[in-house]
């Protein structure tokens, strides 16, 4: 039985990591940190918990060895403390964004800081089975991808791989939770509810991550925050450098996706939910992909759904848990999601 | 098997199936009448066109 702790669980992805933790069945959570909570219940702060664990959150400060440290803090905390915590487990799988570039100027223009620990960055796997599955597989430390990243490099990917896309424009709608769960003006009820709120029309931190996966190809992205908890829809307009008609894009991703567990082709001509749909995804580990080809143009839409504090956070870094472990990568993942929700 | 037309999925058919049938494809949906059965060939069923009361 593998011993793991987080760190940093009192926010949305320390939730849901313990939600999934808590019920797997090769391992045991032995500590949740929050300086905050110290000495609280964790189902205070996660009631949906409640009569599944009895565990009281500690600091930082007491925190004991273990296997595996799951690191959920905010950004910037996680490299001024590596050390640290390097000490107290020999495998760590980080959510924040400090070690998931391999760019120290990518870092810098996008986190408008230098970085602290530039000597690890080359150390860290960039966490995205899909890309990245037998690196993980052997990694000591691994850096979970962001969410919006998750959801564009995803449905990208297969089209970067084959030099397809001449430029690409992304626009993601997200939900709520991808704030944290720290209260702000913005987020006060009788201001947030009902907006559809632009919130990083240029410039957001993720993409870099994309910048890093994808090089080449320019991605201009968009990320508009809309009355939604979990989820994200990215709908990307792929303009293409070659003709390739529809049945060509449904073997393309064929090839690359059929045998992931988490990833899902969602194009059908009848029902009601014909392409990815964010609200079926909620609380699962899948990335649901569909596509279409504008005839008469060089223009494919191509369209991601995740939950983003599960494939975009907390199940995206328990399946780099389960590889680095050496089990089914699904493990503790198999929940399929509600319908109707 | 045969390849479904819209997706070039493959769509499994029984084997008492027979020329007329209308068939899902899993992939995409797409409703499809069998052609023919050996080989098999699958074609884009017609669509239900509907009455407007005309």
């Amino acid at each position: 039985m593998t011993s793991v702790s987080i760190v940093g669980g009192s926010g949305y992805t320390g939730g849901e990591l313990l939600r999934i933790l808590l019920f797997h069945p090769d391992c045991s959570v032995k500590q949740v940190t929050s300086e905050r909570f110290a000495g609280k219940f964790v189902h205070n702060t996660h009631p949906n918990l409640r009569k599944s664990t009895r565990l009281k959150f500690c600091t930082i400060s007491e925190l004991e060895p273990c296997d595996v440290l799951f690191l959920c803090l905010p950004h910037g905390q996680s490299m001024d403390r590596i050390d640290d915590f390097r000490k107290l487990a020999p495998k760590i799988i980080d959510s924040s964004a400090d070690f998931r570039l391999k760019s120290t100027s990518l870092y810098e223009r996008y986190y408008g800081r230098e970085h602290g620990r530039t000597d690890l960055l080359e150390r860290f796997v960039y966490g995205l089975p899909e890309r990245h599955r037998e690196s993980i597989r052997s990694a000591e430390l691994v850096a979970s991808p962001g969410c919006n990243a998750t959801a564009t490099i995803l449905a990208l990917s297969p089209l970067h791989r084959r030099d397809l896309i001449e430029t690409a424009v992304v626009e993601v709608k997200a939900g709520s939770s991808e704030g944290g769960n720290a209260a702000s003006d913005a987020s006060h009820h009788p201001e947030r509810s009902g907006a559809v709120r632009s919130y990083k029309p240029t410039g957001h931190r993720h993409v870099a991550e994309m910048i890093q996966e994808l090089p080449g190809p320019a991605i201009h992205f968009s990320a508009t925050s809309i009355e939604m908890v979990r989820g994200i829809l990215a709908t990307c307009h792929v303009f293409l450098k070659e003709d390739v008609s529809e049945k060509d894009v449904w073997k393309i991703y064929r090839e690359d996706y059929s045998d992931e567990p988490f990833i899902r082709i969602v194009k059908e001509r009848s029902g009601i939910y014909r392409y990815p749909e964010p609200k079926l995804l909620a609380g699962t580990n899948y990335c649901d992909i569909g596509f279409e080809r504008e005839s008469g143009s060089d223009r494919l839409v191509v369209i991601s759904a995740i939950d983003n504090l599960m494939k975009g956070a907390a199940g995206q870094s328990v399946q780099s848990f389960n590889l680095m472990l050496g089990i089914d990568e699904t493990t503790g993942l198999e929940f399929p999601g509600l319908h109707p929700i | 098997m045969a390849e479904c037309p819209v997706c070039s999925g493959d769509v499994e058919l029984e084997e008492d199936t027979v020329v007329g049938e209308l068939l899902s494809c899993p992939d995409c949906g797409s409703e499809l009448e069998v052609l023919e059965v050996d080989p098999a060939a699958l074609g884009e069923a017609p669509e239900t066109e509907e009455d407007w009361g005309e």
